[in-house]
């Protein structure tokens, strides 16, 4: 590019070379700057900004200002020492001048000006200079005031004193105005990348105040940071949860390299990293960085390795990309003779900050986890977890691959696929045990029908503690068999089968194996049930057998159901006193109301039913009874009644109006107290029940079927004989497991489309399904168990 | 709001829920990982003692 003409006649032959040298940065100026883009642009400022940090390295400034002007310039003041203004020996010009039109000479026209130099590698204000339309250099020093001014790096004036300075007033004054010859994509200053890297000059040099503002938008800024890295990291953590209250922060100085380094665990899974070198930013890192990394890795292993604290199976090391997860971190370096590397040359080359940084680190960060053992647990749990996301990443990854490669033959070698290929027609078993999954495969229609059998995997964990899980194995059975992946490389459209029927045996085992695998589908295979593929089988509970014919009951609740059904038919009632029977209608109402108040009383576990039945009778479930007679009357009853049940004492406590009973129950005297249930109003629906069989009949009854006859005389004895007498000529079975029913019982009751009933899993009450299963696999121990008592035996309670 | 299996964080989830009942992919996985790790258990009932058999009051229930 050619100089302006008006520039060149300022200049006298002896500023030929000179201007050559400013000329080139005029050609290219990318080469010294980078780019003419944006990026070069705001380099300008920072070449001159820089010039100021380093003065105040050196110990004698410590306040910048930058104020970019409504014309579009930009002014960088600071309070130093100012630029020489006596003439250089050499050149026969002043110091300043020759700073402002020579390359190289920057801060560093003699070397023991500044013990490290930051600045845009050297190149020096000369470039700034050469690139502006306009230059406007001020200097106080030595109480006078100096000014120059330059267009497009030809001296327009000669320094001259102007007078003198404000008193104690000292310093550089630069302002310049960016050739929009130079720069044809944009002249104008983003002040929110201005604002970033001058807010991390303030980090980088703490004590240094800058001044910033924009009068063109009317905004400023003051950027001083006491805390230096320390108020950096603090300022990136801002919206992050911490792991530890405050950053660590480390300094220190070897071989004539200052380090500091603070950092600052977060439960974010991302890895911020900032590195500059002299203060400039090394994007691409180098050698510096390479030593925080190494440090920090090895550091935090052995420190955890040597207390236990790291508990993976083999030992293993933590990676230092996991232990770096969710780290903030800011290094900053001071090397006299930086090398940089890389395409941006923003990589730090010189070999021997590596061991300095890791030596100054690896001591004091040492110190820092013995003192904080919770902070090593977090990030160690944090980093095991990391590693754990990535392997599972690449295990779900290889069980997809696997089915695709292989399209159908690798399926595994117990599932005994079906013949259809649509995924709609076709369904899925997953029966639990080998013998069931024999009869399961006998009894199928193999068209439509695949099995796969499972089995639970039981681990003795201490001495009385097991525990169920699905193995292994099994997960990766049922991921290949399905076929449609899993984790975050699944696809519904590849699923092999649009029902999925889970059938386990109705006892203990069979709850905790439909329970996992309910919860590993809800969880991993969540599309697949929330698309309505997933089922319960529903096998019979009980077979009962009259001569030929033969019903199946699919739970306690339709045995009874069954049976009641049979007791008003089977079973006579007679009243106290009377040869007339019940008619059919009233004995049946009887049975039924009977059924719901029985259900009643058994459900209050703390009272002896026949005691509490009894105690509502003889008190006429009356909440203003009197203890006193009842309690006579309950010992009257006593003696007439042939109780299960071994009483040893019924008293009256005054205190409170109620009755207590000591029963004697396997060689232990327990005391019931009756009637302050019964007065607080808790059993009001249990006295309702009772009501309703009242209102149809009264004890005693008399009992009749074929030919026995039974006496009644409370309404639990009733009920108890009501269903022995209904089960007469019945051959009850309970099946405690698939395995006890034939290929073809297991088609006619649990398999066959046109006459099984499968429970549909839908996702509608999802909370309550999380809560369950959260409770049922948690980590509380003792909600768990209480759950499964109450809960493990009722598929019910396992409907999601 | 929703409670991620995982992590216990309350989420707030889109109707499309990528990654099932969790809040995040790595929730996720590191469920997944549990299960291939056989980490998800049920503690069997058998072994549990009579002493610890004691049923709750009902008295509410009805």
């Amino acid at each position: 590019m050619e100089l302006h003409p008006s520039s060149e006649s300022h200049y006298d032959s002896s500023s030929i070379q000179i201007l050559e040298g400013l000329e080139a940065v005029r050609k290219r100026p990318a080469m010294y700057i980078g780019s003419t883009g944006p990026r070069g642009l705001h380099h300008l400022v920072y070449e001159v900004v820089d010039n100021a940090i380093d003065e105040a390295l050196a110990g004698f400034c410590d306040e910048i200002s930058v104020v970019i002007g409504e014309d579009g310039s930009c002014a960088v003041t600071d309070n130093g020492r100012g630029i020489p203004v006596d003439t250089h020996a050499d050149e026969k010009r002043p110091a300043a001048e020759i700073v402002m039109t020579v390359l190289h000479a920057g801060g560093k026209f003699d070397s023991n000006s500044y013990k490290v130099s930051g600045g845009l590698h050297g190149v020096g204000v000369s470039c700034v200079n050469a690139l502006s339309k306009h230059l406007e250099l001020k200097i106080w020093r030595n109480g006078r005031e100096y000014r120059q001014s330059y267009t497009r790096g030809a001296k327009v004036t000669e320094l001259s004193e102007v007078g003198p300075s404000e008193p104690e007033q000292r310093g550089t004054y630069i302002r310049f105005v960016p050739d929009e010859l130079i720069f044809t994509e944009t002249v104008d200053f983003e002040y929110e990348v201005l604002e970033e890297r001058l807010r991390e000059l303030a980090y980088l040099n703490p004590g240094i105040t800058i001044n910033f503002s924009d009068e063109r938008e009317g905004r400023s800024e003051v950027f001083l940071f006491e805390g230096g890295l320390r108020s950096f990291v603090e300022h990136l953590a801002e919206a992050h949860t911490l792991i530890h209250p405050s950053p660590i922060y480390i300094i220190g100085e070897t071989e004539g390299v200052q380090v500091s380094v603070a950092f600052q665990w977060t439960t974010s899974y991302k890895e911020t990293l900032f590195s500059f070198v002299n203060n400039i930013n090394t994007h691409e890192g180098g050698t510096h960085v390479s030593g925080l990394k190494a440090s920090l890795t090895r550091t935090l292993n052995s420190y955890a390795q040597a207390n236990n604290i790291l508990k993976t199976a083999k030992n293993e090391n933590l990676s230092g990309e996991d232990i770096r997860e969710g780290l903030i971190a800011v290094i900053s370096v001071r090397v006299p003779e930086p090398q940089f590397e890389g395409q941006t040359k923003t990589k730090l080359g010189n070999s021997e900050v590596k061991g300095i940084v890791e030596s100054v680190l690896s001591e004091q960060f040492g110190h820092f986890l013995e003192e904080n053992p919770n902070v090593v647990r977090a990030v160690v749990q944090k980093a095991v977890e990391s590693a754990r996301v990535r392997d599972a990443a690449r295990k779900a990854r290889d069980l997809a691959r696997r089915k695709s490669a292989l399209e159908g033959s690798d399926l595994p070698g117990k599932l005994a696929d079906c013949q259809e290929t649509d995924p709609a027609l076709s369904e899925l078993y997953l029966v639990e045990g080998d013998s069931a999954g024999g009869s399961a495969k006998q009894g199928r229609d193999r068209r439509s029908q695949a099995i796969l059998p499972l089995r639970g995997k039981i681990l003795n964990v201490e001495k009385s503690r097991f525990d169920k899980m699905l193995g292994n194995q099994e997960i990766r059975t049922i991921i290949s068999a399905l076929g449609m992946g899993i984790g975050t490389d699944q696809n519904i459209a590849k699923i092999r089968y649009h029902r999925i029927i889970i059938m386990t045996d109705a006892d203990v085992d069979g709850s905790h194996i439909r329970t996992l695998l309910l919860t590993f589908f809800y969880r991993q295979l969540h599309e697949l049930v929330e698309k309505g593929y997933l089922y319960i089988a529903q096998p019979p509970l009980y077979r009962v057998r009259r001569g030929k014919s033969e019903t199946y009951l699919k739970d306690e609740a339709a045995m009874q159901e069954f049976f009641m059904a049979q007791a008003s038919s089977a079973v006579r009632i007679y009243p106290q006193g009377s040869d007339e029977p019940l008619s059919d209608e009233r004995s049946a109402a009887l049975v039924e109301a009977l059924a719901a108040y029985s259900a009643r009383l058994s459900r209050l576990r703390r009272y002896p039913p026949e005691l509490l039945d009894m105690f509502l009778t003889v008190s006429g479930a009356d909440p203003g009874f009197d203890a006193t007679e009842v309690a006579a009357a309950l010992k009257e009853r006593v003696g007439h009644t042939d109780l299960s049940l071994a009483i040893q004492r019924i008293a009256v406590d005054s205190g409170d109006d109620t009755v207590l009973v000591d029963i004697e129950q396997g060689g232990e005297i327990q005391t019931v107290r009756l009637g302050d249930a019964l007065r607080s109003g808790s059993q009001d629906r249990l006295v309702a029940a009772l009501q309703q069989v009242e209102a149809i009949a009264s004890v005693p009854l008399t009992l009749q079927a074929g030919g026995q006859k039974v006496e009644a005389l409370c309404w639990p004895m009733v009920w108890r004989t009501l269903l022995s007498m209904a089960q007469r000529g019945y051959d009850v079975q309970r099946y405690k497991g698939l395995g006890e029913m034939n290929p073809e019982q297991l088609w006619d009751t649990t398999m066959n489309p046109e006459s099984r009933v499968l429970q549909q899993i839908t996702l509608e009450n999802e909370g309550d399904a999380e809560h369950m299963f959260s409770v049922l696999m948690g980590d509380a121990v003792e909600p768990r168990r209480d759950f499964i008592q109450k809960n493990a035996l009722s598929v019910r309670n396992l409907d999601i | 709001m929703h409670t991620c299996p995982t992590c216990g964080a309350r989420f707030e989830r889109a109707t499309s829920h990528a990654h099932g009942p969790f809040c995040s992919a790595r929730c996720q996985l590191l469920d997944l990982s549990r299960w291939l790790n056989e980490e998800h258990r049920v503690p069997s009932a058998e072994p549990v003692p009579l002493s610890d058999n004691s049923p709750a009051d009902e008295d509410s229930l009805t």
